[in-house]
């Protein structure tokens, strides 16, 4: 049985980093494509950050576990921006269920200027029941 | 003048007709991989706990529209608010028809506020059922 464990975790790690390595990958280039036809102002750009370890559940992987999204505007973005950039990701039910077992624990928004931006629990929102505490 | 081979013969004493144990040893360990592989296999799908079940689930959900993300990051504050404005149920007080569909409409837009897509479709619908021009930025 431990033999199992053992094996059923090995290969889960490394489909569970195929999978994040996809969504991010998915992600950049859609984000890219509405960037360069003009349908997006600003380009966004996915990445895998270190997570918050206030934020653990019980899917979290045990690094890096923040999924952050940086918005390239060139200039400082207003709080305002960043909190609805985070929450129209945090209304997708789908996106979050997904980033929730893939591991991310965390979703971390802000601008390529200046010093903030906004964190959420990514568990807060994932409604799955029983397995987020 | 010898073949190296001969040479080699000639070189390395002849071993004893003994069965080479090493090659037992060598096909007990394929076995016995075999068979733990096998079962590996097998017993995958009966171990899971509900944990990855959940999570396997979860996954086949159906793919994310990223797009519909992108879009809604920019572009679905301006129209929420222009619709909110325009399907607000307090401007169509005097007709109780359309302000019980303006009432249903605006629950629908605070619902969908971060949601471009599903805006799009109130769009229509308020122009459709409300008779209202709904000019977007």
């Amino acid at each position: 049985m431990l033999l199992e464990n053992t094996w059923n975790r090995v290969v889960e790690w490394f489909k569970d980093r195929s999978e994040r390595g996809r969504l991010v990958r998915s992600f950049n280039e859609t984000a890219r494509e509405a960037f360069v036809s003009g349908q997006a102002p600003t380009a966004l750009k996915a990445s895998i950050s270190r997570g918050l370890p206030a934020y653990r559940h019980e899917f979290s992987a045990w690094m890096n576990t923040g999924f952050r999204i940086q918005a390239l505007a060139g200039r400082e973005l207003t709080k305002a921006e960043i909190v609805f950039i985070g929450e129209v990701v945090l209304a997708n039910e789908t996106l979050v269920r997904r980033l929730v077992v893939l591991g991310w624990d965390t979703l971390e928004v802000h601008g390529d200027h200046g010093r903030y931006g906004c964190r959420w629990c990514l568990a807060d929102y994932a409604n799955i029941g029983k397995f987020i505490e | 003048m010898m073949d190296s081979i001969q040479a080699v013969r000639n070189a390395v004493p002849a071993s004893p007709a003994s069965p080479d144990v090493w090659m037992y040893v060598a096909g007990v360990e394929f076995v016995l991989l075999v068979f733990v592989c096998v079962r590996l296999l097998l017993l995958r799908g009966r171990c899971r706990p509900e944990r990855e079940k959940v999570k396997e689930r979860i996954l086949r959900e159906g793919d994310v529209d990223f797009s519909n993300v992108i879009d809604s990051s920019f572009k679905a504050k301006a129209l929420y608010d222009g619709l909110k404005k325009v399907c607000h149920p307090d401007r169509f007080a005097g007709d109780g028809r359309l302000a019980a569909k303006a009432t249903e409409i605006f629950g629908l837009l605070v619902r969908h506020k971060h949601d471009y897509a599903a805006l799009r479709g109130l769009k229509e619908r308020a122009e459709c059922e409300l008779g209202v021009k709904i000019e977007e930025e």
